[in-house]
């Protein structure tokens, strides 16, 4: 997965943040995690990666952060199934967006929504994964894209 | 029985002569050589062999221009095309301008020498 | 061909034939009888008018005597009598001979001869009687009316045989009837014969055919099942294929788990391809499949071109995985009478067989990409790669904190400590010869290049810098690798000791010839040989108190070495090693200003069996606890103050005293230690020991 690649996912959130909010995720410094260190916070929405390249790209997000979208949305109804939906739906405008940006290069399978932090989300072994922390009035979230050459 | 006559059709010197040296030993006689499709066509047409090597790739006309030309012309010859697998659905255009048959590039003696076996077989025998 | 065909079906047209037959017989029979019954229906009448005509020429003869008495006319009586004469004469001459007489129309009808002795010999008897009446008769001739003596003759003569010939003829007719009635006998039985042959050749028909039947559906059956047999065990999946692409209506159980579907009977096999192929795929497959049922084309000639040959599919699968398979289908031509009526296509799920292939051609392309790394490799000392490659990695290590840290401001604080650690290690990389590290170093310079001195670089900004990091951590995980093997292969492959690790031409620095002196003191006491090497940086380039703390763990080190790791030299002879141990310590220093020590023996390693009896001695765990406490917590057990695995005490070792002392050092300094051994090769320490507060102190 080279840089472009990465920028379009990070694109993608950013993009999503902007329009449902006016304000734009800020992108942190990306870094490596080794799989058993990657940051998972309440609700996780996975895409895996197929094709030449194999793995997952998740975005996960604490439960607050993801109540101040739904609010900042007019949205009442601040039920966890609620903030797991929310979670799906922007799991899925990334794999949506991202299918459009890469077409044949890799398939993209449709989002899962994992709730709580303790989970363990598969990601390929032995591969350091980017770590892409996200802030949004200052909640921070994760983008992490964990993918190995086939 | 006298002997069938061969048509090599390939822009590569090397292939061509590596085919006629080894159906020369099959027993074919080598009636023409061609590096393009035009001149396939014209030997063809001069010399009326029984079967032709056939590459797709050639400059001036390519192979399955020519394959179907020689088609119209002869209803019986044998057409073996001989090239490299870049794609397969080229190579299957050929088949359906009227070829019988395959070999991959590149090919030994021996896989050649099969396929000319293969090709001259009488059809319809099961 | 028809010879050809009948045979499976002969019996059958025989038997059809042999009913046709009897069917026939009976009905030429049944007309040959009825015809002569008819026949016999007119003797019959015929004999049965003799018998009528008898009384009537006894009654005319009487009516003309009586009326030539009284003189009255008699022409129309003898006229009468000469008819019945005629009449009676013929009928009684066909009946004997065969001819010619009046039907009771008065038609000329030709009687055959009674074919029978019984009858004949009633008409001889008639005949006997007959003929002198008969002569007498047609003494009368035509001569009208005869005279009185004539007719009174006839008529005596006719009075004589009338009742005889009544009798004769009464007989005659009861033998024609039993004739008749005897042969209706025979035709009854014809028929009851035939019917009966034509229902025992109808069940015979019925039987064989049923048999037949009933057996050929049997083996049918047997077909059917050894069929049902193969296709539910086999492991390919296997159909066949008309050319309007539709498969066949029976499939292998397998191939529903191959294609992903259990809709298959009947189906077209092109829509099911289009979800797991490209369109151009399934358009080339659509292609081939044509060709495959043009005779003229080659079969085994096009064979190469199979598009299906190799499929990849992509399944969804659990959370947000996605499982690649590989299917290949193979298509074979199926001939019926020289004509291709379908395809058999089998399908086998490829995946193992390409994942290995996969690997292997990965392995091959590592292995080509190694070479020109492993000539660099092999032109570098070991122990300069070693250390080369520990920094690189811890270099790495720490450029990656420094991108984890997050927070506003910093990012030209960020950059410029990454520039830092990169520029260096891609100096050391360059030094060392090594360009598969030193260009990818260089290139992260050139990015970190780019960003320095610019103000606002967002987070965004810092990717290429991680996706280079990513890049060179691999990297260096491969040089390692090879690093690895090409140790493997030394230590195969020389037989002399390594190159000493110091330069010779550099002294020996103090403290090590001391660490030395001492380890040849202890070893001598233990009957042992020992060598100690050093390699790494120079100690007094570290602060005071790590060197000291340094100095102290080594000293420990190697004495639990020599003690309770390095074997007697005939021990180590027995395990196939040199007979003198080999003690091996590498410092370096940490990018924070800490230092690494790495501790490494050559001995038999740690022992868990011996250091739990120790634990247990020492009074540390009961021997239930002992026994269940994880390798791990055992090992860690040789800190522990009192535990030694020695039983004798000396001045070397035995008090258990020493390995704590160094656990509480390591404390105190905020480090770690990793203890890393295999029984009966190495024990191997490596303690990390933080920059000193002292230190900062003085720096600041």
């Amino acid at each position: 997965m080279d840089e472009t690649q990465l920028k379009v996912f990070v694109g993608i959130v950013q993009r999503y943040f902007e329009k449902i909010t006016g304000k734009a995720a800020e992108v942190g410094t990306p870094f490596l995690g080794q799989p058993k260190e990657l940051p998972i916070h309440d609700f996780t929405g996975v895409i895996g990666i197929s094709g030449s390249q194999r793995g997952c790209v998740y975005f996960s997000a604490p439960a607050q952060m993801l109540k101040e979208l739904l609010l900042r949305a007019g949205e009442t109804d601040l039920s966890e199934d609620n903030f797991a939906d929310l979670t799906g739906e922007i799991a899925n405008t990334i794999s949506g967006n991202a299918r459009r940006e890469f077409g044949s290069e890799f398939l993209i399978s449709v989002p899962v929504v994992v709730r709580g932090s303790g989970q363990h989300i598969t990601v390929p072994k032995d591969v350091r994964a980017y770590v892409i922390p996200l802030r949004w009035h200052k909640i921070a979230a994760s983008l992490v894209v964990s993918v190995a050459k086939a | 029985m006298t002997a069938r006559k061969l048509l090599i059709a390939d822009d590569s010197n090397i292939v061509r002569s590596k085919i006629a040296r080894a159906l020369g030993q099959h027993g074919l006689h080598i009636v023409g050589l061609a590096a393009n499709g035009r001149e396939a066509l014209e030997l063809f047409k001069a010399t009326r062999p029984d079967v032709l090597t056939m590459d797709l790739t050639m400059p001036e006309m390519d192979g399955i221009e020519c394959i179907r030309a020689i088609r119209a012309l002869d209803a019986k010859v044998r057409i073996l095309v001989v090239s490299a697998l870049s794609d397969k659905g080229t190579a299957i255009q050929a088949l359906k301008q009227g070829a019988q048959g395959f070999l991959d590039k590149p090919f030994t003696e021996a896989e050649l020498s099969d396929a000319i076996g293969e090709l001259l077989e009488e059809t319809g025998n099961g | 061909m028809l010879g050809f065909d009948l045979g499976k079906y002969r019996t059958m047209v025989v038997s059809i034939a042999l009913f046709l037959v009897l069917d026939l017989g009976v009905l030429i029979l049944n007309f040959v009888i009825s015809s002569e019954i008819d026949k016999d229906a007119v003797n019959i009448n015929l004999a049965g008018r003799q018998r009528m005509l008898s009384q009537r020429m006894a009654k005319t003869a009487l009516q003309i005597e009586a009326r030539n008495a009284q003189g009255q006319p008699s022409e129309k009586e003898a006229k009468e009598l000469a008819q019945a004469h005629a009449t009676f004469d013929g009928t009684l001459n066909a009946f004997i001979a065969g001819g010619n007489t009046l039907s009771g129309a008065g038609k000329d009808i030709h009687v055959e001869r009674i074919d029978d002795a019984h009858a004949q010999a009633i008409l001889a008897e008639a005949k006997g009687l007959w003929t002198p009446f008969s002569t007498a008769v047609r003494g009368l001739g035509d001569k009208g009316a005869p005279s009185p003596e004539a007719a009174a003759g006839i008529a005596r003569q006719a009075e004589a045989v009338n009742l005889s010939l009544l009798k004769l003829m009464n007989d005659l007719t009861t033998r024609c009837e039993q004739l008749s009635s005897d042969k209706a006998t025979t035709l009854r039985m014809v028929q009851v014969s035939g019917i009966t042959l034509a229902t025992i050749n109808f069940l015979i028909i019925l039987f064989h055919f049923l048999r037949h039947l009933r057996e050929s559906d049997r083996l049918v059956e047997k077909a059917r099942r050894e069929t049902d047999n193969i296709l539910q065990t086999t492991q390919e999946g296997l159909f066949l294929l008309d050319d309007k692409f539709a498969m066949g209506t029976q499939h292998s159980k397998a191939l529903a788990g191959i294609i992903g579907t259990d809709r298959i009977a009947e189906q077209d096999f092109l829509a099911i391809l289009r979800p797991m192929v490209t369109q151009k795929t399934l358009d080339t497959a659509k292609e081939y499949i044509e060709l495959l049922f043009q005779p003229e084309i080659k079969e085994k000639l096009v064979a190469s071109l199979n598009p299906l040959n190799h499929v990849e599919i992509h399944q969804a699968q659990g959370a947000g995985e996605m499982s690649t398979r590989y299917l290949q289908f193979g298509f074979n031509r199926v001939r019926e009478e020289g004509r291709i009526t379908h395809l058999l296509v089998t399908a086998n799920d490829i995946t193992r067989r390409v994942k290995l292939e996969q690997e292997l051609k990965a392995t091959e392309e590592r292995a080509k990409g190694q070479m020109g790394m492993l000539v660099e490799i092999l032109q570098v000392d070991p122990s300069d790669m070693h250390r080369f490659l520990r920094a690189a990695n811890e270099g790495l290590g720490h450029i990656n904190n420094h991108l984890m840290e997050q927070g506003g401001g910093k990012a030209e604080q960020k950059i410029n400590a990454i520039y830092r650690i990169t520029h260096r290690l891609k100096g050391d990389a360059g030094a060392l010869g090594l360009s598969m590290l030193a260009t990818p170093f260089h290139e992260l310079e050139e990015v970190l290049d780019g960003l320095r001195g610019r103000p606002n670089v967002t987070g965004e900004e810092f990717l290429p810098i991680t996706v280079h990091l990513k890049a060179l951590f691999e990297q260096l995980e491969t040089v390692g690798s090879a690093v690895t093997r090409i140790a493997q292969m030394r230590g195969v492959v020389t037989v002399e000791p390594p190159r000493p690790q110091i330069d010779p031409a550099e002294a020996v620095p103090r403290v090590v010839s001391q660490w030395q002196a001492f380890t040849r003191q202890i070893a001598d006491r233990q009957q042992r040989q020992v060598q100690l090497s050093y390699s790494g940086i120079d100690l007094q380039k570290l602060a005071p108190v790590l060197q000291e703390s340094i100095n102290s763990m080594v000293t420990q080190f190697v004495r639990n070495a020599v003690v309770h790791g390095i074997e007697p030299p005939a021990e180590r002879r027995a395990r196939g090693k040199p007979e003198s141990g080999r003690i091996a310590v590498y410092v370096s220093q940490r990018e924070d200003g800490g230092a690494d020590l790495s501790f490494r023996d050559d001995g038999k390693g740690l022992s868990i069996a011996k250091l739990r009896e120790a634990a247990v001695r020492a009074g540390k765990l009961t021997a239930e606890e002992a026994a269940t406490l994880d390798h791990r917590r055992i090992v860690a057990l040789i800190f522990e103050p009192g535990v030694s695995t020695r039983e004798a005490v000396d001045e070397d070792a035995g008090r258990g005293a020493g390995l704590d002392a160094v656990k509480d050092m390591i404390a105190r300094l905020g480090g770690t230690v990793r203890i890393g051994s295999t029984p009966g090769e190495y024990c191997h320490f490596r303690i990390s020991l933080p920059a000193q507060p002292e230190q900062l102190a003085a720096a600041a």
